[in-house]
This record gives C-alpha cells, structure tokens and sequence, in this order.
C-alpha cells in the first residue's frame, strides 16, 4: 500500500491540470433508473516518464459487470474495459505523515484479470462511493449469474421506465434471491444501514429518494453543488503538494447553479437542529464517560455508504460551516463538532455532581442552624428565670433547671460532635470528587495512549512516528494544539476504522462469492451433463431416423417407421413441464412460452405449424445466443445516453445508425416516445393538453359507427399476444380506448381493421396516451391521405409505386412473378397496411418499428423490398404460380436474421430517395383515381338500391340499437 | 389423375366467419379470435372429385366495407366465390346481395356463387330464415348451404358441391346443376398485371 500511495503522490505532482469530475447521473430526468454508474476518475497510466494519470469517463455496464472507459462522454468506442466481477478492490489508509488537514488520498486500486490498475477519484467521498457501488453491482452481477435466464433477453435492470404493456410485465424477471445465507453473510456490516437509512430524513432538503441502496446525485443543481463543495475542500493551501491544482471538468451543457439564499437558511436551519438533537439525548442518558465513540452521532457505527450520504446531505444543502470550519483548519466538518460536544458533555457531568454536593452541604447547615436556634431559646429561657429572683420555691425549679442546662449541654455537645462528624463526611466526599477528577483524567490520558498505540500498530512501518502527544492534563479543556493533534489523530483513527471495515466487506464479499461461484459452477456443471444427455438422446434419434429413411419405404409396410416418427414428434413438442426451480435450472429451459413481446412463440393447436414454429423458435434462438457473443449494441446506447445528459434527445446520424440496428429492449419505450412525440408536436400545439381524454370521454358516452366494429375486433388482435388474449386483460382494455378516441378525432377514416393491430402493437411499449398520439403519428404523419379512408386509395396506391421500385430495385425476381402472372401485391398490401404486423417474426417486427417511428413510411418500402431479396434465390427457384403463392404467403416468418435483413434494407438498397417515392405516388395516384370512379359509380349504384329498400343503412340501426 | 386449379375467393361482411370457414376446410381447426383479414390471405387444399383432383386456391378477403375496393382484385378470374353472411346477422344478408350484384357487375362469367349461411350453431339468435336465404338462392341459381365453422358442419359439402358445379374440362358442359348466370362483361377493367 505505501507504495502505491507513492506512485499516488506522484500523479498528484503531475501538475496536469488534471480535469477532474464525479460521478454524473446521465439520461436526466428523474424518473431515470438509478442505478447508473458513470463519471469522471483518473487513471493511472503510460509507461516511464509518460507514466501518470489520465482523466477517463467511466460507465458501468450492468450486462457483462464491464467497466468501461472512455475518452469522453461522447465517444461511442471504449478504450478498454475492467471486468468488475472477478475485481477485487483496495484503497490507501489516511496518510500518516501528512498535515493536519490534508485530504486523504483518494486513488484505489481494482484487481481484475490478473492486473492492478489504479484509479484515482476526485476525492476521498466519491472514492468509497466507486468502490461501495463497484462492490454492490459486482455482487448484484454475481449473483444474477445464477439466475441467467437465457430466455428473457434483458438486462439485469429491470424496466424502469414502467411504460407499456411489455415493461409492466416484469413478473418472469423477479426471482427470489438464490442464497440468502450469502447474502446474510454479506450483510453483517451492511446491518448497520438500518439507521442510516434515516439519512434521507435528516436532510428533508433533499428531493425524493431514489433506489434505497445507492446515492445518487438528482439534480443538476445538487451536482453543481457537489462540485462546489468538493472545490471548497480544496482550498488553497490544504493540498499536500503545493502546486496542486484543481480545474473541474464541465460539460458546457452543465451548469452550476447556485442555491439560493433561501435553500441556504433552510440548510443552516436543518444543520442546527442535526447538532442540537443529539446534544439533548446525551443529557438525559448521561453516562459519564466522554470518550463514546458509539456515540456521536456523526461517526462510529455507520456503514461508508451512509457516512457519505450524510456527506451528501450536507454538501448539496451548501452548508456554509463545512466552508468555515475547513477554513479554521480542522481536518473536516464533523470533527470540531463532536469534540466540542465531548467536552460540554463531560463539564455538564462536573457541574452536575458539584451541584449534587452543594445542595447536601446546605442542607446540613440548616438542620445545624434550627438545632442552634432551639438552644438559644432554652438558654434564654432558664436565664429570665433566673432574673426574677424567687429563690424559695423556685430552687428546686432552680436545681431542676441546671439539670436541664446540663442535659441541654450535653446535647448541645452532641449536636456539635455530629455536625464535625458532618463536616468530616463533607470534606471526604470534597476529596472523593477530586479524586474522581483525577480518575477521569486518567482514563482520558489511557484512551489516549490506547488511541496512538492503535494508529501506530495499524500505521505499521510505512509510517514515521506519530508527534508527541501532549500529556493530557487532568483538567478537561484542552489546549488548542492539543485538542488539533487529537482531532488530526481521532480522524486518521476514524479513517483507519473506515478502511478496515472496508476491507473486511471486502473479504467476506469475496469469500461468498466465491461459494457462489463454486455452487454456480457444480449447477453448470450439472447442467452440462444433463445437457450432454439431452444431445446424446437426440443424436441417437437422429440416427433411428435415419436409418429409417434409408430402408426403402414400401408404401403397404410403413408401420415400424411411422411409429418412429410418431414417437420422436411426440417427444419434439412435448411441453416442458413445470417443475422444481432447482430442477428447473439445471435442465435446460431451450424454448419458453412466450417471447419478452408476449407473444406466443408456439401455437396451441395445429401440429402442422406447431413443429415449424418450434424449429423457428429454436433458430431465434441460436441466432440470439451468438448474437451474444459480441460486444452488444447496448454499451453504444448507454453511451449514447450518457451523451445526453443534459439536452433532448435530437435526431442525427448518430442516433439513426443506432435505431436502424434496433433499440434494446429497455430503452424502447423511451425512444419510441420520444420519437412520436416528436412527430406529433405539431398536432399537440394545436391542441389543448387533455385532448385524449376528453375524445375518449365522448367515446364513452356516446357510439359511433366504429364502435361496433372495434368491439368486434378487440378479441381478435393480436390473439397469440398474452397481453391481448382475454376480454378482461389490460391490454384490451387500453386498445379499445385508444381506438374510439381515435375515431372520434378523425371521423373520415374513423375505424379501418388494421388499425388495431397497429395501436396493439403501439400499446406493448407506450402508455394509452402515447400509443394514440402513435396512431395519429402514423395516419395522419407518415402515410399519405386516404391511407386507411373508404376507397383505401393511399394503399393501393402504395402498391403500384411498390411494384415499380421492384421492377427497379430487383429486376429479376420482378420479371419471375410477371411471368408466372403472381401479383404480389395481393400479399404486400398487408405489409403496408399494419407496418409488417404478423408477417414478420416479433424480433424483426420491433426492429423494423422502430426505425419506421424514426424515420416514417419509407421504411416499409425498404423493408418489403428487403424481404423479397433475402429469399430472391428461394422464389426464383419456384416455378409455378401456386407454389410461388404459397411461398409468399408464409416465407416473411421463415426469415430471422434481423442482421440480415437490416443490413440489406438500408445497405444493399441504396441509394432509396424519398423524392422517387414521392413522384411515383402522385403519378399512380391519378391512375388510381380514375379506376375506381368507375367501381364508385357501381357501388353508389349499389347504396342507392340499399337506401330504398326498407333495411336502412348500419348507422342508423347501430344507433336505434344502442338507444 | 387430373389435377385442376380451382381459384375460390371468400366473399361477404366483417366477422360473418369467412376465414374460419377456410380454416376448418383447409387446416380442420377452429379459432374463436382468428385476426381480423386484412386484404386478403390465400390458402390451398387439394380434394379428390371424381377421377379428378380440384386444388383449391382460396383467396379470403377482408371484410370490412373500405376492403372492397380491394375485391376485384381477388375475384378476378376465379372459378367460384363464396359468399358469407352471419345466420345471426340480418345485415350480413343484405352485405351479400351487394355482393352478388357486384360480381354480377364486374365477376367473371360462369362464376359459381355459393352462398355459405355461417354460424348455424348460434340457432337461438338467428335473423336471417333458412327459407329466406334458400329462395334467394335459387333465384340466382347459387349453391347454399347453412355452415358451422365452429361445429364443422356442412364445410366440407360445401367445397364438394361447388366442384360438382364447376364445368368439367373435357366437354364443355355443365357436369352437375346450371352454373351461375350471368351477362358476360364486355371489357374488363384495364389492370397493368394479372
């Protein structure tokens, strides 16, 4: 440790101006999960005299435990990563032989993969920070690996955008904890946050709590405060290499904004009361002992993570005495405080006991003074007597007096005697509480020694002798200098405490998971025999068939083959059953009931379609599982993120690159609202703010001619959608809202089947709101008129226009189906109609949806066009127009390779102007129109009759019915 | 044997159950919420008649007004269409007459018109009179017959009968009942493919 201390002090010495920052809380907004790990450290790097720290912007990545660093914020390429979940972590002890004053050192190291590497953090507080959350996301990681579910095919955050169908559905991903032992284990040190939790309490100042277990920086004014204050602690001349320099790094999208007067008097206010709450405790307990660590409320028994929260409660409050008493010179804030508290403690003590004493001392002066008070009166008495002279009668009176005065005497001797004794209990009990004084100095002066033996037993060697201690006089006021070493010495004690604490959560950490791992691995163990078995089975069933097949099949004697193939398509569907979780784990879970879309991924009847949907469940999944393999585009997104810390999301290049190759799952239904947001401004300007409401509102109340038929097709969209599969569902519910607010705002399409299957698949990750505006957003945006109207113009326009870009764009296979007079446009309409839905497998679909809500309807075009050259070669080997017709109807759900098809859509199909499109349809448009005036004028014929006759039209049964 | 192929289009209002009548013949399964058809969707089956083999390309189209635009397009050229209506649905029925006005119009010649009267099960909730449908059906000399997709009644006889309807190749003649009269249309609407 000294010597990485050394190497520190080195970096330091750089004099690089370093650019330093903390941790930041990226995708602002506060309903942004916090569980984000990302900022600004130093890391030491470079080789001889190049060998220094360098400024790095780290961002944990929770999928692989990575961190990674980067240049900046902005880069997309990481310059390399630590693997933090095999990391171990360590950091330097306060340094000895430093001013009082200093800060801390504030490097650590990570041991990871068979290298140290040194890390240096702004300062001390946001070093336990990294190394507590590091230690957190590594056991949250490690422990997660138990539970891989290769199925759900997130992330280990859970959704915490709660948006959408899909988001809420959550319940798969929460499992119990898998060793509660471990984490118990774990949590010894951990046990002590029960108080600290309260830390959120304390500073009511502070916005709402986000996640309990970690502290997060809310808002950009709190940060700005951070950095304020972490500036304020270093001040000029504190540094322990003079020519250190400090300069913060910001964004220039960052600013610091000062807190206003008034969050000041508040926070001054709250400080106040911290410091006098405690102080008024200690009085009633009042245990005489000034030296309780236990204590103080601002130190001892609390874990890092709370020590730093209360920090944080205080800095981001701009507590102004934090600055004062730095200013003085004491070591920190909490310090001067607690010692002052000492010593009014232990002086009420005093006051107390000497209290105690004078009240028994006046009490025995009076019961002294009544006793002299009784006597004088005798005295008086028997001397008036006396006065008067009657001898006679009187002497015996006389005599009897004298007794008396005898007897009073003597008693006055008495009282004289008890009251010296009373004296001499006094005087001893004076010299009992000296004495006691005296005691108490001692123990004093051994916590003192105590307390320096243990700094220099855990110093070791690495450090030089601690300065003399002032032998601590017996009285309680220290002096000054005294009282500064101490306090100096307390804090290296304290850190001391805190490092060692550290460490030993770090050991045990360590050590249960280390067990986990080895469990982990006996299950995977375990898992791969059984795995191996299920190979076995199915490679020798492979091999019985085979041999089947190779026999001649005579058609008569086909009884033994058919068996077999019976048995093994039996055995391929058989659903696997539920069974124990532990069981579950080991056996492996290849295909689940539903995808994370909530669809079904194999249908419930039809045996047919039943095997060639488990084969292209099982290809999904292979696909997906190699897909793995390779550094995820999420790191990209979370960067991407991070860049946008501070400003809208806003369309670029950049962003468009990352939307064509899909949105991750988690940050699907914060883009796919943001981008229909973006579409729909314009509409949502004009309109006043509950729009939606008060059209779903007239819904309710009263039914249009739509309403009928929405009813009718609720049930029916998406049926293979567990979100959609039963009356009662949310899913129904919200779609059937979306759909009659829908045909209240646009009268002239009101209600076209397709519709639904648009607002359905909308729904999985937007709200009801946000799906609407979805809908307007691809009616009334991104089609062009009539798209969905009476005639359908717009779509068979679409059709036209598409047929030419296939005679352009795939000449060949164009040419194929004009010769086999196959108008694939029959099958294409549908494509366009519901932007793919149920053409495509639920992979693609989103993928394709999303680049269709970036960029708009072009996408379709690119996409059908994509499809048809994926398969080109297949459909050209067709040679006939039913089987080409049959091809066409089912092939779009045999292609799975969303890399693929992405890459040929929006590579091998360029260039793909809008320009083109936009001509083609005002060309066609007019062919269009013209064929069907002649079909309008047949059907007017039509409607004509219809009126006359005595049924009327729909509409008005529709109503009579309803009323 | 010889193999025909049949082009069959599926005709008639939203939710009368033209793909559930395809589904029982084709794949012989039931789906209460089988999705909405949007254009059309197009399946096979082959059946044997006689010493011949009909492949039945069966175009399903959409129901809902607006799709009709979309109807000549899958009407075009097919041997026979089936027309839905909903038992229960007294409007289905009247959807129906529009279209067999229509095909009358705009259908190809020689179509055979089979009327299907679907959801024959719901017999509680009927509207529209078994003896109604019949006449009408004869007035146009049109195959009908009452279906149940749910219950699989009368689909596969329905299928049969239309085959039994369709002029044989070898004559030229009717091989069972009179075919489906109607005045041939003196030119067809000007389409760049098909």
């Amino acid at each position: 440790m000294p010597g990485a201390g050394a190497r520190a002090e080195e970096g330091g010495g750089g004099g690089e101006g370093a650019a330093q920052g903390a941790a930041a809380e990226p995708g602002a907004g506060p309903a942004r999960e916090p569980a984000r790990l990302c900022g600004y450290l130093q890391k030491l790097s470079g080789k001889g005299p190049l060998r220094g720290y360098r400024s790095r912007w780290f961002v944990f990545d929770a999928r692989r435990c990575y961190l990674y660093y980067f240049k900046s914020p902005q880069d997309a390429l990481p310059l390399g990563h630590l693997d933090i979940a095999d990391a171990c972590f360590s950091y330097q002890g306060p340094d000895e032989a430093a001013e009082p004053g200093t800060e801390p050192p504030a490097h650590f190291q990570v041991h990871s993969a068979g290298a140290v590497t040194v890390l240096k953090a702004p300062n001390r507080q946001l070093m336990t920070y990294w190394l507590q959350e590091l230690q957190q996301k590594r056991w949250e990681y490690c422990n997660s690996l138990d539970m891989v579910k290769w199925d759900s095919r997130t992330s280990p955050t859970p959704g915490d955008f709660p948006k959408g169908l899909v988001a809420r559905d959550n319940t798969d991903l929460i499992y119990p904890h898998p060793n509660a032992s471990a984490e118990k284990a774990r949590n010894v040190l951990a046990v002590e946050t029960v108080p600290g939790e309260l830390v959120g309490e304390q500073a009511a100042n502070q916005p709402a709590p986000g996640h309990p277990n970690s502290i997060n920086f809310y808002s950009l004014k709190q940060w700005g405060n951070e950095l304020k204050n972490s500036m304020s602690s270093f001040r000029p001349g504190r540094g322990h290499n003079d020519s250190r320099r400090t300069v913060f790094y910001t964004n220039e999208e960052w600013e610091l904004l000062d807190p206003t007067p008034k969050d000041l008097e508040e926070s001054i206010v709250q400080e106040e009361k911290k410091k006098l709450t405690p102080e008024g405790n200690k009085g009633v307990t009042g245990s005489g002992f000034p030296f309780d660590f236990g204590r103080n409320p601002y130190k001892g028994k609390r874990p890092l993570k709370d020590i730093i929260g209360s920090y944080k409660n205080r800095h981001s409050s701009g507590d102004p005495s934090s600055e004062g008493t730095s200013g003085s010179g004491s070591v920190s804030i909490r310090k001067p405080a607690s010692e002052m508290q000492l010593q009014v403690q232990s002086q009420q003590e005093e006051l107390e006991q000497l209290k105690k004493d004078l009240s028994s001392q006046k009490e025995l002066v009076r019961l002294l003074q009544q006793t002299v008070r009784s006597s004088q009166y005798d005295k008086y008495f028997t001397s008036s007597r006396l006065c008067e002279g009657v001898p006679k009668d009187t002497l015996e009176l006389l005599h009897q007096k004298d007794d008396q005065i005898l007897g009073l005497t003597s008693q006055l001797e008495r009282f004289s005697l008890e009251k010296e004794s009373l004296q001499q209990e006094v005087r001893t009990l004076k010299s009992k509480v000296g004495e006691l004084n005296e005691q108490l100095g001692m123990l004093m002066e051994t916590i003192q020694a105590k307390d320096e033996v243990i700094i220099k037993l855990s110093e070791g060697e690495g450090n030089g002798p601690p300065p003399t201690v002032a032998p601590s006089s017996p009285s309680v006021v220290p002096v000054a200098r005294d009282q500064l070493e101490l306090d100096r010495l307390k804090d290296n004690l304290q850190g001391y405490k805190t490092q060692n604490k550290f460490l030993n959560k770090e050991i045990l950490e360590l050590s249960a998971l280390r067990r986990n791992a080895e469990r982990r691995e006996r299950d995977l163990m375990a898992k791969y025999s059984s795995l191996e078995a299920k190979l076995c089975q199915i490679e020798s069933k492979y091999l019985i068939l085979l041999q089947e097949m190779k026999t001649p099949v005579c058609s008569e004697d086909q009884g033994p083959t058919r068996e077999v193939i019976a048995q093994l398509l039996e055995d391929a569907l058989q659903v696997e059953s539920q069974e124990q979780p532990e069981q579950a784990f080991v056996k492996p879970h290849l295909v689940s009931e539903y995808d994370i879309y909530g669809f079904r991924t194999v249908p419930e009847d039809d045996e047919e379609e039943k095997l060639v949907a488990k084969v292209r469940a099982l290809d999904l999944k292979t696909l997906y599982l190699t897909e793995n393999q390779e550094v995820s585009t999420g790191v990209k997104w979370e960067n991407y993120f991070a860049s946008t810390v501070n400003r809208e999301m806003m369309c670029s290049p950049e962003l468009k690159n990352l939307i064509r190759a899909g949105i991750p799952h988690e940050h699907r239904s914060k883009v796919w609202k943001w981008c229909v947001d973006r579409h729909t401004r314009k509409f949502k300007d004009n309109t006043e703010p509950g729009h939606f409401q008060t059209l779903l509102q007239k819904a309710l109340e009263k039914q249009n001619p739509a309403s009928k038929q929405i009813e009718l097709d609720l049930l029916r969209t998406l049926p293979n959608n567990k979100h959609y599969s039963c009356p009662t569902s949310e899913g129904i519910q919200k779609l059937r809202n979306v759909l009659l607010a829908f045909s209240w705002r646009n009268p002239d399409i009101g209600y076209c089947q397709g519709l639904n299957r648009l607002v359905a698949v909308a729904l999985l990750y937007l709200e009801q709101e946000d799906a609407f505006w979805c809908l307007v957003t691809i009616v009334e945006v991104f089609m062009p008129r009539d798209y969905y109207t009476k005639t359908l113009l717009g779509s068979q326009v679409d059709q036209r226009v598409f047929r030419d870009l296939m005679s352009e764009k795939l000449p060949r296979l164009h040419g194929h189906f004009e010769q086999y007079k196959v108008d694939y446009t029959l099958i294409t309409f549908n494509w366009f109609l519901v932007v793919f839905v149920d053409s495509v497998v639920s992979d693609i679909l989103f993928k394709i949806w999303d680049s269709f809500l970036y960029e708009g309807p072009k996408v379709i075009f690119r996409f059908a066009l994509a499809l048809f050259k994926y398969k080109e070669e297949e459909i050209l080997k067709l040679q006939d127009s039913m089987s080409i017709f049959k091809y066409l109807r089912y092939f779009t759900r045999t292609i799975l390779d969303a890399r693929k098809l992405i890459s040929i859509s929006f590579g091998d199909l360029n260039p793909f102007p809008l320009r083109q499109i936009r001509n083609r349809r005002a060309y066609h448009l007019e062919k269009v129109r013209l064929e069907l005036t002649e079909l309008e004028a047949i059907r007017e014929d039509f409607l004509r009759e219809r009126d006359t006759s005595p049924d009327k039209g729909e509409l008005v049964s529709d109503e009579e019915e309803d009323t | 044997m010889a193999l025909r192929e049949l082009k069959v289009c599926l005709l008639g209002d939203t939710g009368v159950g033209k793909s559930s009548i395809v589904w029982r013949f084709v794949e012989d399964s039931f789906d209460p919420n089988i999705n909405p058809t949007i254009g059309a969707s197009f399946m096979t089956k082959t059946v044997q008649y006689q010493n011949e083999l009909h492949k039945f390309l069966i175009w399903d189209t959409a129901g809902q007004e607006r799709f009709r635009a979309l109807a000549p397009m899958y009407y075009r050229g097919s041997a026979a269409a089936i027309i839905v209506y909903d038992i229960t649905k007294e409007e289905t029925f009247s959807t129906l007459k529009n279209w067999v006005k229509e095909l009358r119009q705009h259908g190809p010649p020689n179509i055979v018109v089979a009327i299907a009267g679907n959801k024959c099960d719901l017999i509680d909730v009927r509207e529209v009179m078994e003896r109604d449908a019949k006449d009408y059906a004869d007035s146009i000399h049109a195959i009908f017959v009452e279906t149940s997709a749910k219950n699989a009644i009368n689909i596969n006889e329905l299928f049969i009968e239309i085959s039994r309807r369709i002029p044989s190749t070898d004559a030229n003649l009717p091989s069972g009942g009179k075919g489906f009269k109607l005045r041939r249309q003196p030119s067809e609407p000007k389409r760049s493919c098909c």
